[in-house]
Parts: structure tokens; C-alpha cells; sequence
């Protein structure tokens, strides 16, 4: 059997198991399994709970149920409320405030974690139940954390640029000041849709209210004196946002160990300042964290040996040796790159990506001339685009898990718009790639 | 016949020019030479920066027969199989020739025992020296690290480098960089190579080069499971290891390249130069001694002959 | 009381009882970690174990919580085909999915438990200066496992068995989403009354 069909068995193989309804982390451990057994020498099959441990024996991994333990303090605590409410108090007037200031704290918090799944845990906890409240359609509240989330490996520090500068022999320094721009654009165009978005669902929802001839929704008024006496109870969130920013950019801390401080500070939080420190609260916050820690992380570790089969086929490689081969133009040769990272992001997560793909590509991104620090962002943004496509999307199993009530098909349809929005920036970069490459490009001198 | 597919892993970056690692330029050549005089009836895939599986899973399964070949550093075996944990001792070997004279010494001898207890057989013999970047002052003597905030990235280099007062701190490899500009860690040990590859010179203000001495040599040889070497014919089984063999100095002369173009590139990025002169590797060596060879002799089963053996190559 | 009964009431305490214990692990591990950065930044002590021993009570927290994610069907699967299907088939295909997935963890149960016989064996230990001995991360890998392939046998049993086929229990309130999201409502309701 060639390797391009034993790629598209593979695929289907998965389609089947994951449209079976089996959980997704056993689907994909099966799919591997069967393909290992059928298509692999006996010895791999002696090391697969190894290969299980050594992939998830990373730290930088495991800042996930760190960073989902931080949601959930946050968001099972009145905290979250909290910060809602006095967000609201302020943003009421603004259309789609609330669904604005998600999207600035999926950024904010990108810019202290590198990892996309964490951001979204750690903001959508809190974020999706509070939109939701305020009439915000399932579909809108969790793309908009699904998308937003995925921010995380584009805005500095980013775990996937800095595999990428290890595999590319190019600046970390000057990939990470690349992101910068495209991070800004994406949470831009992000902020556009939401309120555009949730302007539209509010107009449908008067309409919808005055056809049945019931009463408008009571119209929200807040006077200066409300919104300055609620200000004291942002101070807690700024608090803990100041404790990580700085861990993190005075060198007390590595990104990964934030998630200690941010998981730890968020408890003390909640049990000091919110008094939630009794069973009964407690309770809530730690099943709620072991469940979708558990969750994600079971997933995770299934991948990989989903991945592994895949790369020991060398069903990646081949793909990505066949495309250059092909001869092709710059933009030509962009173009079709830009779809075959699209269709392993269907079923690889970003990591997996880089490490199969870049060095097969690369000799032929010197030989035409392509920025690679460019094309870094590009590709990063296009891994993006993985995280919240089906069948294996990280972002959308997180919201998933935080948002137990929503099918995963509604998380799906929410995320389109976005991944619209992801595609737009790819081709807003081609044409101007000044927006990569103008801040690193500054610091060119040194 | 169809020809006999053999897939060799290793954690370093595929080179796509004449100055790419040489680690993976080593790797290719041998891949080229053997399917040449073979003439096709062996074939190679590689696989680069740990694409097929992580660094630290390589040697268990090299083992177990589920990897046919990889280029690692063979200390980091040294939760399995503890002995190998004597080819990344501080101080122990001097200088590239010492480390290749091991090769048909008593030592290599006995290393080669004890790696086919374990399925595994050496190919390539490769050393590596290394060196030391550092953001808040030059490391030359121990007393230098006192106080710093250390990656040593093994367990004996750790050892000594407590001995010496550092605060050594055990943060992944893919954090240094980070780690390093923020100052979370003031200074990080490792190959020329990987100082190179790494590229800390973004921001270290000193570095030490391995040009004169390194008290950081680490053995990172071209393993292939023995099984499957066994499983070869006669014919394979002499192309495969006199090839191996032929790259060896290759691998010796690349690695002192390394260690001058390292010297090259943080100079040039700005940052403070310094070597290590004798007085000071015998300082090293002195604290090593007390940390990481008392370790070894004391807690490994026969690590005192080990050392002796290993000692003993002039 | 039947054994059957008692069997799976014993694992489902058990299970409730291990993810809560994963969860205090994860809440440990962020408290190591601010005790190195702390020690390390404040008094530049070594800090070359707290590292490895997080990323141990994390994997531990990990296998350990899977069972209790499985109690309430938390493990995410992609429900497409139930509204293409009708009904009885649904059943049928739930039914064949828990029989795959017992399948599954049974395989990796197996070998996790060699994995743990194998790092126990040897004495293998972690290539660290810390070197502590692996075969505890590794036990509760197969213990987490063991426990979920018999969460996932107990509901194969209980409620994923077409109707005919299944014991006289009546069925359970069984979806998960809808009682998360009770718990959710019921927590947020008492939060604002406060
Ligand atoms: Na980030
Ligand atoms: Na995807």
C-alpha cells in the first residue's frame, strides 16, 4: 500500500471512530492502536504506555489543568460574577461590551501564556456562563472563547514560535516581536465581528420580544456613582493579573511556572477575599477542575499516539515531501502549503505539526525566498485555524468541558465566523506583511 | 527484493546547508553511504527534531526494538541503564582524543557490554564539548556560580555545579530561551553546538567556550538496536559499522568547528569571551570529585571500577 | 443487596473519591511551584525537584480524575450521528461505543500495568539530579486507567445496553451535560443569594 493511501485510510478511519460517538480521547487511541497493530512491527506495540507517558511528560503541557484549575476558581466563585458585573457596569453602553472584554482578556491573558487550550480554560470559565446570562446565543459565547483562545501561541510567549525558531534556526526574539502585530489584527477583527454579532442577536431579540407583544427587556442604566462603587471589586483581578505580569516579565518566572502562580493566587483569591473556603464551595471548584483537566488532558495524551502512528507511517512527511516536489511557484507553492497545514490541522495539533512538517519544508522556503519569520506568523495562524476545526480541536474540546450543556456541534457552527476571520488575516499578511515583519524589523540592528 | 527501510530518530534541527547541526549532517552521510554501498538494499528515513518520538523515550526504545537507530546523547539513558551516566561526567574526559582513545580502551569495551545487555550497539563513536552562557557574569573558575541561577541539564553537571553553589534548577530544555532573556536563569550549560542552535547570544552577555578546556564532554554516539543489527547479513551488518566508524572524524573535526564558531558568534553578538586554563579545570575537577564522582562510585553498582577504567585513559 | 449492585456502587466511590484527590494534587502542584519561584528569585536556593514533581502530580491528577470524568460522561465525544439516526439505532451505537472504549483502556490498562511491573523491576529511576524511582507515577497511570475500564463496564452494563438486554434497574439520569449544568445553575443561584 502507498503511503498516500494508507494516509487517506487513516483519515477515514478516524472519521468513522469519532463520528461513532465513542469519547474522542478513546476514538483516537483506537484508531492508533488498530493501525499499529495491522500496519507496524509487534515491538511497537510493547512501548505504547511509554510513548503515553513521555509525550505528556512535559511541563509546558501540563500548565493546562493549572490554568484550568485558575478558570475554575474564578469562574465557580462568585469572582467571576464579579468581574462580570462591574465589566458590565462600565461596557453596558458600548454594543457587544461584554463580548469586547472577552476578547481583550483572551488577548491579555495570550500575552501570558503559550498555550491556546489554557488560554481558553482559563478565560471561558468564567466568560461563557456571564455572556451567556446577558443573552449572548451559545453559539457566540463559546466560538468567541474557542477562537479567542487560540490567540495563545500567536501572541508572545508562544510555545509553538519557539519549536518553530528551534526547527528554522531563526530568531525566537524577532518571531515572537512578529506576533505581536498579527495577534493585535486577529483580536481586532475579533472584537469587530462580536459586536457587530451580538449587536444583531439583541435587535433579533427585541423584534422577537415586541411580535409576541411582551414588554422590552427593562433598559440598563447605571449612574457614575454605581460605576465607580463597584471599581474596588475589579481590584482583586488586578491584582492577580499585576502578581503574573510581573513573575513573568521581571524574570521571576518562566511561562510555564505562571500557571502555578496564576492557579495558586486565584485560589487564595477566592478563598480570602470571597470567603470561599468551605466544603461545599470547595467542592464545586476542585470536581469541576479534575473533570476537565482529566478531560482535555486524556485527549492530549491519546494524540500523541495518534500522532505518533501518523509520523511513523510518515504519512505527514510524505505530504509535505510531495508538495515540494511539485516544483511550484512563490504564491503558488504558499497557496497549497497553506492548504495541506489546513487539512493536518483537521487532525493534528499545532506541535505535532511543526515538528513533522517544517523540516521537509523548509529547504524548499530558502530556495524560493520566503521570509521565514513570516511565514512563522503565517503558519502559526494556520495551526490556529487547526485548533477549532473537527474532528480533533483542541480549543473546542476545552470549551467543551467548561461548557458541559453545549453540544459540541453549536461550539463548531460558533467558530466558523472566526475561522472566516483567521483566514482573512492569512491573506491581510500576504499582502502586507508589514505587519509581521515591521517590529522585528526595528530591531534588525543588534 | 524490496529494500530494508530503517527509520533513525534523533532531537537535533535538520540541516539544509554545509553549516546545518552537524549532528543531523552526520546522520545523513551515514543514511547516503550505506544505501550507496549497499546498493539500495538497506534505505533510510529520518526523522529530525524529535518528529517521531521525544528525546528522552529514545534509548527505551532502542531496547525494546521499537527505534532501529538514533543519534542521542547517551546519558539520557541514565534512568534505565545508571552506567551511561558516566559519559556525561564533569571533568572526566579532557579532551576530544582522550574521549575517542575510550573507544578501544577497557571503558569502551565495557561500555559496549553493557549496551548490548540492552539491545543496543554503538556505531559512531561522537564526543562533544560544551560551554557556558551566562547574562550576569563570566563563569571560569567554581567560584564564579556561586549564587547563580543554573541550568546544568543532567544530573552529574548538576551535582557539581551545586557543589559549586549554584542554584541549579530543573526547567525543560524548550524554556531556556525564555527563561534566560527574562532572567528567571542566569546562566546554561550545554553543547557548542546547542549554545549555537539555541541561540542565547540574542541576549547572553558571557559565555565560555570549550576551546582550550571543557570540564563538559558528552558522549553522543550513533546507536542501532542490536537486534536488528543482528538481523542483517554478514555483508550489511560490515558496511553499516565500517561506515559508522568512517564518521568519526568527521564527527571529532565538526565538533571542534562547533566549538570555535560558538566563540565566534557571541563574540560577535556583543558578548564577553573567555576560556578555561588548566588551573581552572583542575579547580572544576576537584569539585567533581567531591559531588559527582563520590556520587557515582558510592550509589551505582560498580561505578568505582567505571570511574577507574574511564580514569585510566591517558 | 446484589453483588452487582454492590460492585458498582463500590467503583463509583471510589471514583468519586479519586477526583477529588486528583484535583487536591493539581492545587499541591501550583503551591510547589510557587515555593520554587519564590526560593529561587527571593534566596537563590537550588530548585531541581520541584519541577519533575509537579509534572508527577500532574499526570498522576491526569489518569486519576478519569474515571470520575467518566461517572458523569464527561470524556467529550462528538454526538453528530444521534440526530441523523433514529432512536433505536442510537442505542444500539452507544452501546457498540462503550464496548469499543471498555476495549480500548482495557488494552492500555494492560499495559500500563506492565509499564509500572517493568519501572518497579528494574529500579528505573528519572535521569535528574533529583533521580527519584518512576514506578509511582507509573502506578497511578494504570490505577487511573484500571478504575476507568471499570467505570466504563459498569455503565456498558447499566445504561448503554439496549433495554431488553439490560438488568431491571430502571435507567439512570444519565446525561451528563444536564446535570452539570443543574450543578452549575444550583452553585451560581446560592453564589448570588450570598
Ligand atoms: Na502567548
Ligand atoms: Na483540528
Amino acid at each position: 500500500m502507498s503511503v498516500g493511501q494508507m494516509g487517506l485510510m487513516y483519515g477515514l478511519a478516524t472519521f468513522v471512530f469519532l463520528f461513532s460517538g465513542m469519547p474522542i480521547a478513546f476514538a483516537l487511541g483506537s484508531v492508533a492502536v488498530i493501525f499499529m497493530y495491522f500496519f507496524m512491527p509487534a515491538a511497537q506495540l510493547s512501548i505504547i504506555a511509554e510513548t503515553i507517558f513521555s509525550e505528556l511528560n512535559s511541563f509546558t503541557l501540563l500548565t493546562i489543568p493549572l490554568f484550568i484549575l485558575m478558570g475554575a476558581a474564578i469562574g465557580k466563585s462568585r469572582a467571576g460574577a464579579d468581574l462580570y458585573n462591574s465589566l458590565n457596569r462600565w461596557l453596558y453602553k458600548v454594543p457587544g461590551g461584554l463580548g469586547l472584554a472577552n476578547t481583550l482578556a483572551c488577548s491579555v491573558f495570550s500575552a501570558m501564556c503559550g498555550s491556546s487550550p489554557a488560554t481558553c480554560a482559563a478565560i471561558g470559565s468564567a466568560g461563557i456562563p456571564e455572556m451567556r446570562k446577558r443573552g449572548y446565543s451559545e453559539r457566540l459565547a463559546t466560538g468567541l472563547i474557542a477562537a479567542g483562545g487560540t490567540l495563545g501561541i500567536l501572541i508572545p510567549p508562544s510555545l509553538t514560535l519557539i519549536l518553530y525558531g528551534l526547527a528554522t534556526e531563526q530568531s525566537i526574539g524577532k518571531l515572537f516581536m512578529a506576533g505581536v502585530g498579527p495577534g493585535l489584527l486577529l483580536t481586532t477583527l475579533f472584537a469587530i465581528w462580536v459586536m457587530y454579532k451580538s449587536w444583531a442577536e439583541k435587535s433579533e431579540r427585541l423584534l422577537n420580544l415586541k411580535a409576541t407583544g411582551m414588554a422590552a427587556e427593562p433598559v440598563e442604566f447605571y449612574s457614575w456613582k454605581e460605576k465607580l462603587e463597584i471599581l474596588p471589586r475589579l481590584l482583586p483581578f488586578l491584582g492577580l493579573i499585576l502578581v503574573v505580569m510581573v513573575a513573568l516579565y521581571d524574570g521571576w518566572a518562566t511561562p510555564s511556572e505562571v500557571a502555578g502562580i496564576g492557579a495558586f493566587g486565584a485560589m487564595l483569591m477566592v478563598m480570602a477575599i470571597y470567603g470561599c473556603w468551605r466544603w461545599s464551595d470547595m467542592k464545586v471548584i476542585l470536581s469541576g477542575t479534575a473533570r476537565e483537566s482529566s478531560m482535555i488532558m486524556m485527549i492530549i495524551a491519546m494524540s500523541f499516539l495518534y500522532t505518533y502512528v501518523m509520523s511513523y507511517l510518515h504519512i505527514t512527511q510524505s505530504a509535505a515531501a510531495w508538495i515540494v516536489s511539485l516544483g511550484m511557484s512563490k504564491w503558488e507553492f504558499l497557496l497549497w502549503v497553506n492548504v495541506m497545514l489546513l487539512v493536518l490541522g483537521f487532525f493534528l495539533p499545532p506541535v505535532a505539526i511543526i515538528l513533522m512538517v517544517t523540516p521537509v519544508l523548509l529547504p524548499a522556503l530558502v530556495a524560493l525566498d520566503i521570509d521565514l519569520i513570516w511565514f512563522g506568523v503565517i503558519m502559526t495562524i494556520n495551526m490556529e485555524m487547526g485548533l477549532v476545526t473537527p474532528p480533533v480541536g483542541l480549543n473546542l474540546f476545552v470549551i467543551s468541558g467548561i461548557a458541559p450543556d453545549v453540544k459540541l456541534k453549536q461550539i463548531m457552527w460558533g467558530t466558523l465566523p472566526f475561522l472566516g476571520l483567521m483566514a482573512l488575516g492569512i491573506v491581510l499578511l500576504c499582502i502586507f506583511p508589514e505587519i509581521a515583519t515591521w517590529l522585528p524589523s526595528q530591531y534588525a540592528g543588534s | 527484493q524490496a529494500p530494508r527501510v530503517i527509520k533513525i530518530s534523533h532531537q537535533f534541527p535538520a540541516a539544509t546547508s554545509e553549516d546545518g547541526d552537524f549532528r543531523d549532517r552526520l546522520v545523513r552521510r551515514f543514511a547516503a553511504e550505506v544505501e550507496k554501498q549497499s546498493k539500495g538494499s538497506l534505505k533510510f528515513e529520518i526523522y529530525p527534531g524529535s518528529s517521531l518520538m521525544k528525546t528522552n523515550s529514545q534509548i527505551g526504545a532502542l531496547r525494546k526494538s521499537a527505534l532501529d537507530m538514533s543519534l542521542v546523547p547517551l546519558a539520557y539513558g541514565g534512568g534505565e541503564i545508571p552506567a551511561v551516566n558516566l559519559t556525561l561526567m564533569p571533568t572526566l574526559v579532557t579532551s576530544y582524543e582522550q574521549g575517542m582513545r575510550w573507544k578501544n580502551a577497557p571503558i569502551g569495551k565495557e561500555l559496549d557490554r553493557i549496551l548490548a545487555e540492552k539491545n543496543i550497539k554503538i556505531l559512531t563513536w561522537v564526543w562533544q564539548a560544551g560551554g557556558i552562557a551566562s547574562g550576569k557574569k563570566s563563569v571560569v573558575v567554581p567560584d564564579d556560580a556561586k549564587g547563580l541561577k543554573f541550568r546544568g541539564g543532567s544530573k552529574e553537571m548538576d551535582q557539581m555545579l551545586k557543589g559549586a553553589g549554584a542554584a541549579v534548577t530543573g526547567m525543560p530544555s524548550s524554556e531556556i530561551y525564555s527563561a534566560m532573556q527574562s532572567g528567571v536563569l542566569d546562566a546554561a550549560l550545554t553543547s557548542s553546538t546547542s549554545l549555537i542552535s539555541f541561540r542565547l547570544y540574542e541576549f547572553a552577555k558571557y559565555v565560555t567556550t570549550a576551546r582550550k578546556n571543557s570540564f563538559w564532554f558528552m558522549f553522543e554516539p550513533l546507536l542501532i538496536s542490536k537486534s536488528l543489527y543482528d538481523s542483517l547479513t554478514p555483508e550489511q551488518q560490515k558496511i553499516v559499522s565500517e561506515v559508522g566508524a568512517s564518521l568519526e572524524q568527521f564527527g571529532v573535526e565538526e565538533s571542534k568547528k562547533d566549538d570555535a564558531r560558538m566563540a565566534d558568534i557571541y563574540a560577535k553578538a556583543g558578548a564577553q569571551v573567555a576560556d578555561m586554563d588548566d588551573k581552572a579545570f583542575a579547580a572544576w575537577r576537584a569539585v567533581a570529585e567531591q559531588t559527582a564522582f563520590k556520587d557515582f562510585a558510592e550509589n551505582i553498582k560498580g561505578g568505582r571500577e567505571l570511574l577507574d577504567m574511564a580514569l585510566s585513559v591517558k | 443487596m446484589s453483588p452487582g449492585y454492590f460492585i458498582s456502587r463500590a467503583v463509583k466511590v471510589f471514583n468519586i473519591a479519586t477526583g477529588y484527590l486528583s484535583a487536591f494534587l493539581i492545587v499541591i502542584s501550583s503551591g510547589v511551584l510557587v515555593f520554587e519561584v519564590a526560593v529561587r528569585y527571593f534566596f537563590a536556593w537550588p530548585t531541581d525537584w520541584e519541577i519533575e514533581f509537579c509534572v508527577m502530580l500532574l499526570i498522576a491528577s491526569s489518569f486519576l480524575a478519569a474515571a470520575h470524568t467518566q461517572l458523569n460522561r464527561g470524556h467529550v465525544p462528538i454526538e453528530i450521528l444521534d440526530e441523523v439516526m433514529p432512536r433505536s439505532w442510537t442505542q444500539w451505537r452507544m452501546a457498540l461505543s462503550d464496548l469499543a472504549s471498555f476495549m480500548f483502556c482495557a488494552f492500555i490498562t494492560w499495559h500500563c500495568w506492565h509499564l509500572f511491573y517493568e519501572a518497579w523491576d528494574e529500579g528505573r529511576m528519572s535521569d535528574t539530579s533529583w533521580a527519584p524511582k518512576m514506578w509511582p507515577v507509573f502506578a497511578t497511570m494504570a490505577v487511573g486507567m484500571t478504575s476507568l475500564t471499570l467505570q466504563i463496564f459498569v455503565q456498558f452494563i447499566e445504561d448503554s445496553l439496549p433495554e431488553a438486554m439490560r438488568s431491571h434497574q430502571p435507567p439512570k439520569e444519565h446525561n451528563a451535560a444536564i446535570q452539570v449544568a443543574i450543578e452549575r445553575i444550583q452553585h451560581d443561584d446560592e453564589g448570588a443569594q450570598k
